[in-house]
């Protein structure tokens, strides 16, 4: 077991090198000057000469990258161009906000998914049809258009919802769950539509296999044979587009937090990307590929713990 | 965003180029594929045509007729700067399509090759594409997206250029899937034999069994990169305002959405609807792909026969499983009932074994899954009687069932280890039976279950006990499905070609099992093979199937010495020209 998390581990850090390394290309590819474009045609010259020592950009290349892997190992992602915050404490500030959101839609739409996914498939027929077109749906609206239709019917027409902003856990436990309920039903809808259907789909594979038969005929009853082997078997492959899905729910995230007006990642990197703020874009980048890999890592161990020919191999 | 897709099956069959056009008739005759594709021509329509057939210009102000709702003058209303929302809509059109659709045919070109390559030669290159794969499918695309905005500016078309690339993992992986499925298979082996080369190959014959599955991808793509690009519009980026993206206006309308609820009803529905456009054609294409088995746990068992059996003779003493007149069809596409077995009787004597025998096709199989319930869908008991001591199991239902599987009748089947659940060990399958059959606690159903697989000839019971199905032979795992369908006691063991998969000697061994335990318990034994020396070395009595009937039913010795039906013989004469050819005779 200790192998298999180590092996994983290995493999994370090419993908964290090669991420890194775009990321630090990024000022290269720059149009032009990349200070100038930076800063735009009213720059000063002294004003250029700062930018350019904030990047780096007064270094041979080799010596940048070596600064810039170390820099990131120690935790430094470096300074706001516009704000002057230090990175990794503005995503600090507002991380909570986006995980929140991911991981809490992430588990939502699993748990939904799951569960409709194996309606369908144990049902069949009217409920089976029905769904692929109601998923169908689910899948084309866009989050962002979706969650202002909840705010439109929850918020401003039943008045049951807040509409927008952001309370702190610590604040208020209460309020803080209500601020987050529109937002992660607003970005799991897609999900949970994927999910019904490819937990449809491998619930189905997994029934036509022959242990299925094999485990009838042993007596057991259907409730323990869908529930206990079924859904293990057909677990194995939704993890990983569970693990797809919390990929695009952070996406989602991103997007949706305009709408409810929450102090997420999203807020920042927008306002980074309008501002050409690199060093900001930067470390989001980074930020999210750690995040995600974390997030795989567990997944794969839970999807070697729901399959011992992974485990044991 | 969907980039793996467990509801397309991936390995298909290849196919005759000649059955291509049937693929497209398939998907252009199903009612979504059509209601999708008419959107799509719409949409296409207006966003070429749309400096003619837009009524006002996307650009045009008028302030004292903002924020109007749908009229002959503007069908869709107006926004908050009084511009026709319908010709925005038009002219933003053109945009959106053009976006997703550069996504697509750069994640159809990055992926498509990549993985054919990777598929057909595997080794380094297939595990230098697979981590490809892995890393593009770690990056959230939003982000990427945003850094290639905040360093090349508004180009929305290098954005989905970047986007392709990300979403190319789809397409890497689908293709290298189905690549490795059509490799394997006879004729392209046959191919490179003949020294045809490789590029040919995957050209002529790799690529064509690759458009169904590559087709619903794309579609299914074409929405996803639709989405993506109008969330960025949405956050503003890419836009070049005043010009219209739908994107754009859903977030002017999201700023009035208190006051003017309607203007947030043509663009989102707009980007809806185009995306259920792809979806619906998408899902189209897959329902025409060959489908997979797939398993329905609630299909009854059989169909409008439950009344009809009021009336049967008494199943004498001496005979542990009457099936009577036994017919198995299912219904076709047009609803005609396809019969599969017909008619079929006979009586399975206690303690003894009789031979179900007969050539693939024959209903032999599907004769020994009936008399258990257990027919695959849409396969179903249409008539006659399964009768155990004086129940009719034909019609009972599932629950009549209870109590009968694996604790009056058990099962072994053809393939020990697909047999096993593979997530659990051993010792947890044994316990299903002994704990709810014979109502022990879970610590006496491991002793019982540890005695089991000694009784089944086990070298190494604690071991096995302990052990996943993918950790045993064949052999290994056909002894633990027989200790499996002994835990229930059974009075009859249904063995189903139940040796047909292992080693000759492996296969020896499992016969003088089957024996041994017939001579401990007196069970009786119905054994489906098309193997005549395993007839000839356990059966007592032989059954003779063809076509879904029993043409000879006899003792054994009588079939071996003088076969009445010209079938029984054509089958004898096989037997031995084999034997004969093998030098075992």
């Amino acid at each position: 077991m200790l192998w298999f998390v180590t092996k994983r581990l290995l493999t994370a850090i090419p993908t964290l090198l090669i991420i890194t390394s775009l990321t630090f290309l990024l000022v290269y590819f720059l149009p032009g000057d990349a200070a100038q474009t930076i800063l735009g045609d009213q720059a000063t010259p002294e004003q250029l000469t700062q930018v350019r020592q904030e990047l780096g950009l007064d270094q041979p290349l080799g010596t940048q990258y070596v600064a810039y892997l170390g820099d990131l190992v120690r935790g430094e992602f470096g300074h706001s161009l516009v704000t002057k915050q230090s990175v990794l404490q503005a995503i600090g500030q507002r991380s909570t906000v986006t995980l929140t959101l991911a991981i809490g839609a992430t588990v939502f739409s699993a748990l939904i998914g799951i569960g409709l996914g194996m309606w369908a498939s144990l049902k069949g027929g009217t409920v089976d049809r029905v769904l692929r077109t109601v998923t169908s749906m689910g899948m084309a609206i866009p989050s962002f258009w979706g969650g202002l239709l909840l705010v439109l019917l929850f918020a401003v027409t039943l008045n049951l919802l807040p509409a927008n902003g952001y309370v702190a856990f610590g604040k208020s436990p209460s309020k803080w769950a209500l601020s987050l309920i529109l937002p992660i039903i607003a970005i799991s809808i897609a999900a949970i539509s994927t999910l019904t259907r490819q937990t449809r789909a491998s619930f189905q594979e997994v029934l036509g296999k022959d242990f299925i038969r094999s485990l009838r005929a042993s007596g057991l009853p259907v409730y323990v044979i869908a529930f206990k082997h079924g859904l293990r078997n057909a677990a194995i492959p939704v993890i990983t587009v569970i693990g797809l899905q919390f990929v695009a729910l952070l996406g989602g995230a991103v997007i949706t937090e305009q709408v409810f007006a929450l102090p997420g990642i999203g807020q920042l990197v927008v306002n980074a990307v309008q501002q050409r703020d690199i060093p900001v874009v930067q470390g989001v980048v980074v930020y999210i590929t750690v995040v995600v890999l974390l997030v795989n890592l567990t997944l794969d161990l839970v999807q070697g713990w729901l399959n011992p020919k992974v485990r044991l191999s | 965003m969907t980039q793996i897709d467990l509801e397309t099956t991936a390995p298909v069959q290849a196919k005759p180029a000649a059955r291509r056009s049937s693929y497209v008739n398939k998907v252009m005759t199903s009612p979504t594929a059509i209601i999708g594709l008419v959107w799509l021509l719409l949409v296409v329509i207006s966003a070429i045509f749309a400096d003619v057939l837009s009524p006002y210009s996307p650009l045009q102000n008028d302030l004292r007729a903002t924020f109007q709702l749908p009229s002959w003058a503007h069908p869709l209303g107006t926004d908050q700067l009084g511009r026709d929302i319908l010709s925005r809509l038009m002219h933003g059109a053109g945009e959106a399509l053009l976006g997703s659709i550069l996504a697509v045919v750069v994640a159809v070109s990055v992926g498509l090759p990549l993985g054919l390559l990777s598929g057909y030669y595997g080794g380094t290159i297939s595990l230098l594409a697979n981590r490809f794969a892995d890393l593009l499918l770690t990056i959230p695309a939003i982000i990427v997206l945003l850094a290639v905005l905040a360093v090349f500016g508004n180009n929305m078309y290098l954005a989905m250029v970047a986007l392709g690339v990300l979403l190319s993992a789809g397409f890497l992986r689908l293709s290298t899937s189905t690549t490795q499925g059509v490799a394997r298979e006879l004729f392209v082996d046959a191919a490179r034999v003949f020294g045809v080369r490789d590029l040919r190959i995957l050209v002529r014959h790799v690529l064509p069994n690759m458009i169904g599955p590559v087709v619903v991808q794309a579609s299914m793509t074409l929405g996803i990169a639709l989405l993506l690009q109008s969330g960025l519009s949405f956050l503003g980026l890419g836009v070049r305002a005043p010009f219209p993206s739908w994107g754009q206006m859903v977030a002017e309308a999201s700023m009035q959405v208190y006051t003017q609820p309607w203007l947030m009803v043509p663009a989102g529905g707009a980007i809806a609807l185009t995306t259920l456009a792809f979806n619906f054609i998408g899902d189209a294409a897959r329902d025409a792909l060959p489908q997979a088995q797939r398993g329905n746990l609630l299909a009854p068992a059989s169909t409008g026969i439950a009344k009809q059996n009021a009336n049967v003779a008494p199943v004498p003493s001496d005979v542990a499983l009457s099936v009577r007149n036994l017919d198995v069809s299912y219904a076709d596409a047009d609803g005609n009932q396809i019969s599969i077995v017909r008619n079929v009787s006979f009586d399975l004597k206690r303690g003894t074994t009789l031979g179900l025998v007969g050539e693939s096709g024959s209903g032999k199989t599907m004769t020994a899954l009936a008399i258990l319930g257990l027919l695959p869908t849409p396969l179903q008991i249409s008539g006659g009687n399964v009768l155990l001591d004086d129940k009719d199991l034909a019609g009972a239902g599932e629950s009549g069932y209870q109590g009968i599987r694996g604790r009056r009748i058990a099962l072994i089947s053809q393939e020990p280890m697909a047999a096993l659940d593979p997530c659990f060990k051993v010792k947890t399958l044994l316990r299903g039976p002994l704990m709810r059959f014979r109502g022990l606690s879970r610590r006496e159903a491991d002793v019982v279950g540890l005695k089991l697989l000694e009784t089944v000839g086990m070298r190494n019971p604690k071991g096995v006990f302990e052990s996943y199905p993918h950790q045993l032979s064949g052999g290994m795992a056909q002894r633990v499905a027989i200790a499996w369908a002994l835990a229930g006691q059974p009075d009859v063991l249904i063995a189903d070609e139940p040796t047909t998969a292992l080693d000759v000697t492996v296969e020896a061994g499992i016969l003088d099992l089957l024996r041994d335990l017939q001579a401990e318990f007196g069970m009786s034994i119905v054994l489906v093979t098309h193997d005549l020396g395993v007839v000839a070395d356990i059966c007592h009595e032989v059954a003779v199937m063809r076509d879904g009937q029993i043409v000879e039913h006899a003792p054994v010795d009588d079939i071996f010495n003088s076969p009445r039906h010209d079938y029984t013989q054509v089958l004898l004469s096989h037997a031995n020209a084999l034997e004969r050819d093998l030098g075992v005779a």
